[in-house]
This record gives structure tokens, sequence and C-alpha cells, in this order.
């Protein structure tokens, strides 16, 4: 059984946004790149699903050379491989379509991402990957049981306000990983000094035959503005001592009630 | 040649969806606008009931399918049933709600149709023979706006709550029926059963609530709001990585996934306040927020705000309440 995971680093605190490359990607800096928090859920399962189905793990992300560090982890935590796809792009159509290029020519049974990313939080990039490889998927799942003779998965996925259904998906096929499905392991600083000297594999567009005709029939969106956002109602701030804010609420919820 | 706004309506087999009643607003604006038409789809069970809610909505058109087989519907099925609408009726703009069934389909559809999707936006506007939208971006504290344009029909899904000034059209919409093809072959995904949330459950019920956020920083500090939300005769809930840790059990969430509630009172101690939190308490008469990061989203809808650290303002209500007993 063959793994593909689709994970993604996102600034822990990003400052000074600037749009490049003509409204296609926004850079930002940021102390740290970290895992995608449902992402690394979707890692953390397939970790899971190695053990018990003796999977092969295969961690792949779309990014400039700074987001590499995620990858490492990756393999300190217990994954077979990891690739990188040397692009830098926001547009999640565009992802979506990189990714596919990437994993279809691979041998997988089962593609998993996360829910959402919080950088982009577009959540589009599983479901329109799934549709580019035709294989069916489902989105926001917090529960992953394998049926061996059957070739396919018993899973639960969220359908908000509290509803849950189980469902059977048959493999191949694609899971949007929501956060909290399982716990997250540690991973040991020894393993990860170990991982840091793997060679992570760089894949260069072309080489993943993206023309540059396809690229521009692909760039539907162009960012044209990035900006604070400012509450629309003024709330309004308390100051003073901690007593003296207290106060405040107090005699405000006194009121509400 | 179809309207050229197409609105793709949810419900829940008999009520209209809130996120369907923002996206019809918004069609009715561009519309009006644009002196444009306005179409919504409804499918599954019960949309023939829900159709009649909408005709005085100002949509022109209502493409309609009912029918037992309804209740069997899959995402595949809808999701190729809409793709085959917008195929044939060639709008220029297609509108989902980004709730789970929205982001279930319209990143697929978007692919089917070789169109682009910008999904999450909080307004649209035409421009430029495109449209123009604003988002939220990295985890909603900077905002982006963006062009969007295609050869074909493009696709937007809106947040709830982002509702653009209603504008009232008299008008009645045509209620047209279409069919739909509900045999899948052979189905990749089947249903195998479903549980709904319990219902009036202790939260939903709560006037006051005192809500809890990552912020809080460890499980042994709980003790000290549930002690706050005892005194002030309300509940503790949780936004979803706590749920998430473990530190409280899942009804105690508050979001999309899990409960809306409607206080009287909500207090939020350490939440950041993602869209998937919001989503589920905007409607709480007063909200007042305490976060450490005066950036943070939830300072955004709250009506007072404390930048400061949770247990010293925690410690010092709790006190306060204790006092006035």
């Amino acid at each position: 059984v063959n793994i593909i995971v689709c994970v993604k680093a996102v600034p822990s605190r990003p400052k000074n946004p600037v749009i490049m490359n003509e409204g296609q990607c926004i850079r930002v800096e940021s102390p740290q790149w970290l895992f995608n928090e449902s992402d690394e859920y979707a890692l953390e399962q397939a970790l899971l699903l190695k053990k018990s189905l003796r999977a092969s793990v295969t961690v792949i992300t779309a990014g400039p050379v700074h987001v590499q560090d995620i990858l490492y982890a990756s393999i300190a935590r217990g994954a077979d491989s990891a690739v990188r796809i040397d692009v830098d792009e926001f547009d999640p159509n565009l992802l979506a379509h990189i990714l596919f290029l990437a994993i279809k020519k691979q041998t997988y049974d089962l593609v998993l991402t996360g829910v959402e990313s919080s950088d982009g939080m577009s959540s589009q990039v599983g479901i329109s990957l799934a549709t580019k490889l035709g294989v069916p998927y489902a989105y926001a799942i917090t529960k992953v049981e394998a049926i061996l003779e059957q070739k396919s998965l018993r899973i639960e996925r969220e359908l908000g306000g509290g509803r849950h259904q189980t469902l059977e998906i048959e493999l191949p096929a694609l899971l949007a990983i929501q956060s909290g499905i399982t716990r997250l392991s540690y991973t040991p600083a020894a393993k990860l000094f170990q991982a840091r000297r793997t060679g992570i594999p760089c894949l260069k567009p072309e080489a993943l035959g993206l023309s540059n005709e396809e690229l521009k029939m692909h760039r539907n969106i162009k960012i044209i503005e990035v900006f604070q956002r400012t509450t629309a109602n003024k709330v309004q701030l308390l100051t003073g001592n901690s007593a003296e804010v207290a106060k405040v609420i107090f005699d405000q919820i006194k009121g509400a009630l | 040649m179809g309207p050229e706004v197409l609105v793709i309506g949810e419900h829940n087999g008999g009520e209209i969806e809130p996120i369907t009643l923002d996206l019809v607003s918004w069609g009715c604006q561009l519309a009006a606008e644009n002196k444009w038409q306005l179409g919504i789809v409804l499918l599954g069970l019960g949309a023939q009931q829900c159709s009649s809610k909408l005709t005085n909505s100002g949509a022109d058109v209502i493409f309609v399918s009912d029918g037992p087989e309804g209740q069997q519907y899959s995402t595949a099925i809808y999701r190729d049933t809409i793709a085959s609408i917008v195929k044939e009726k060639q709008p220029r703009l297609v509108l989902f709600g980004h709730s789970y069934f929205g982001i279930e389909i319209a990143g697929s559809i978007a692919v089917i149709l070789q169109s682009s999707l910008l999904s999450n936006c909080l307004s649209i506007h035409t421009s430029d023979n495109g449209f123009a939208v604003v988002r939220p971006i990295f985890g909603g504290g900077l905002l982006m706006r963006a062009h969007l344009q295609s050869h074909g029909p493009v696709m937007v899904s809106m947040q709830r709550g982002a509702s653009a000034s209603r504008i009232f059209l008299t008008k009645l919409a045509d209620v047209v029926p279409i069919d739909v093809d509900t045999t899948i072959p052979s189905p990749k995904l089947k249903l195998v059963h479903e549980t709904l949330p319990s219902l009036g459950s202790e939260i939903t019920n709560a006037k006051v609530l005192v809500a809890v956020g990552r912020g809080i920083g460890q499980e042994s500090k709980l003790s000290i709001f549930r002690e706050l939300a005892e005194q002030l005769e309300g509940s503790i809930a949780a936004s979803r990585p706590v749920v998430d840790l473990g530190w409280l059990p899942s009804d105690r969430q508050v979001g999309l996934s899990g409960q809306t509630v409607k206080p009287n009172v909500y207090l939020a101690f350490g939440i950041s306040g993602a869209a998937q939190h919001i989503a589920g308490m905007r409607e709480a008469a007063l909200i007042i927020a305490v976060n450490k990061d005066p950036d943070a989203p939830i300072f955004g809808i709250a009506h007072y705000g404390v930048i400061s650290d949770l247990f010293d303002v925690a410690t010092a209500l709790l006190k306060i309440t204790k006092a006035q007993k």
C-alpha cells in the first residue's frame, strides 16, 4: 500500500506581505515555517496506517526551499521519502494542478491532505486534486479504518453542526484529514538530526511537464492587494488594571442578562 | 442563454440554509448593478418545498430537482448535476457557500469545467470584465483582494455571514424542474450511517458561555474558567483546538464543526477567532474577548476587547463575581 501525503509549511508569524510575480504569490517574512496544522495530522494518520498496513509513506510539498524543514521532520517521524516541487504559487487551482502532475506519475492507493492551510485558507486543493486524479474523495475526515480484503477504507467525516457520517470509500482515494484525528507523536531530536542528512529530491515544474502555455491557461486569478483586516464593528478596548477591566466586564454581563 | 449569476442553494430538506440567503443577496446585488438575471439551483429531497420560499427573493429562475430518490443523493450526484447545469446555462458566475457541502463540490466542479475557484470570500463585485473578491489569508488577520476572470463561468464561494446590502427586487421567479440522473454505475463512496448531534446540549441552552481556546496554554488552567462559568451560572465551551487536544469533550465545541450558540453573553478567553469558530458564535448578544494578541481576528467581532493576560482578567472577574453573591 502506497500513501502520499500532501503537506504545506506555513509561516508562524507572517509579517510584511509583498505581492510577487505580477499577483501570483505573496511573500511574507516569518521567524519560523511550521507544519500546517491539519497536514501534520494527515501525516500522523498516514504513519498509523503505515504500521497497520505496512504501507510506504511519501510526503510531497510544493514550495520554495525555505519550506523544506517540514520534509525533514516528516522523515524523522517515519515517512519513507519526501519530495519538494520547486514552485512559489498561491493559487490553489494551480497548486492542485502541480500536485496532480507530480502524483499521477506515482503508484498510490491513498492520498491524504489536510482540510485547509492557514496561509491560503481555501480548503480547496485536496478536492480539486482528487477530481484531477479521477479518484473518490471525502472532506473533513475524523476517523480512518482499513478494510483490507475489500481494498477500501471505512471513514468518518464531519458535516458541520455536530453531524457525522460513516462511509466506505474504495481505493485509490483521497481524504482531506481534519485536525485532531489522532494524537500527534513526538519527534526525537536525534532522529531529526539524522533526517537532515537525507537528500530531498527537488522537482522543477518543467520536469513535471508543466509548460508555459499550460501555466498561462491556469492563471485566472491575480492578487491585487493585501491589507490588514480592519474591524468592521468598533470593538471597544478596555484598558486599566485587571480589577478595573473585570469590573467593566462584570457590569456588562449583568446588563446583558 | 441562462442567468448570468447562478447560486447553488443549500437546504436541510425543508429549510433553506442561512448561507444560501447570503448568496442570494450577493446575487441580487450583482444582478441589479449589471442588469443581469439571477438563478438558483436547489437539489435533493425537499427542494420543491424550499423553492417556494425563494420565489420572492429577487431571483429570476429557480432550477429544482426533488423526488424521493433525492434521499440517496451523494456528493458525486450533486456535483455532476450542478456541473452539467453550469455547462448548459453558461453563467458568468457560480456562487457556492463556503460550507462543508460547498467545499466538497466547488473545487471539483471548477476542475470538471476547467475553470477557477476563489473560495472562502467575504465580498464580491464586478471588475474589469471579471470579478473582484476579498478573502481572508494567513489566519484571517490579513485580507487579500483578487481579480478573477476566465473564458467560461468562474466559481466563487462565500463565507457564511458575508452578506451584501439587501437590494429588494420585486419579481417572481420561474420555478423550472430539471432532470437528474441519480444512477451511479458503481459508487466508490457508500454511506454506512449518519449520526445526528445531540439536541439541546448544555452549551446551546446556556445564557452565559465562558469559552476557552488554545491560548489558555494547558489543561490544568481550565479550572479557573470552569469556576467562572459556574459563578456566572453559565457553561464552559471551547474552540476546536481545545477539543482536539482532549481537554474538553466535543459537545463543548463551538463552531462550524461543533455547535452554533446564541447566548446572551459570550466570554472568549484565548480564542484567536478563526472563521470556523466565529461561524458558531457570531450571533451572541454580547461578545467579550480577552486575548494577548492584538491582531487576533476575534477582536473583529467582539463588542468589548481586552488585550491582556487571560488569567489576570479571569482571576479578577472571578473575585468580583464571588464578592457580588
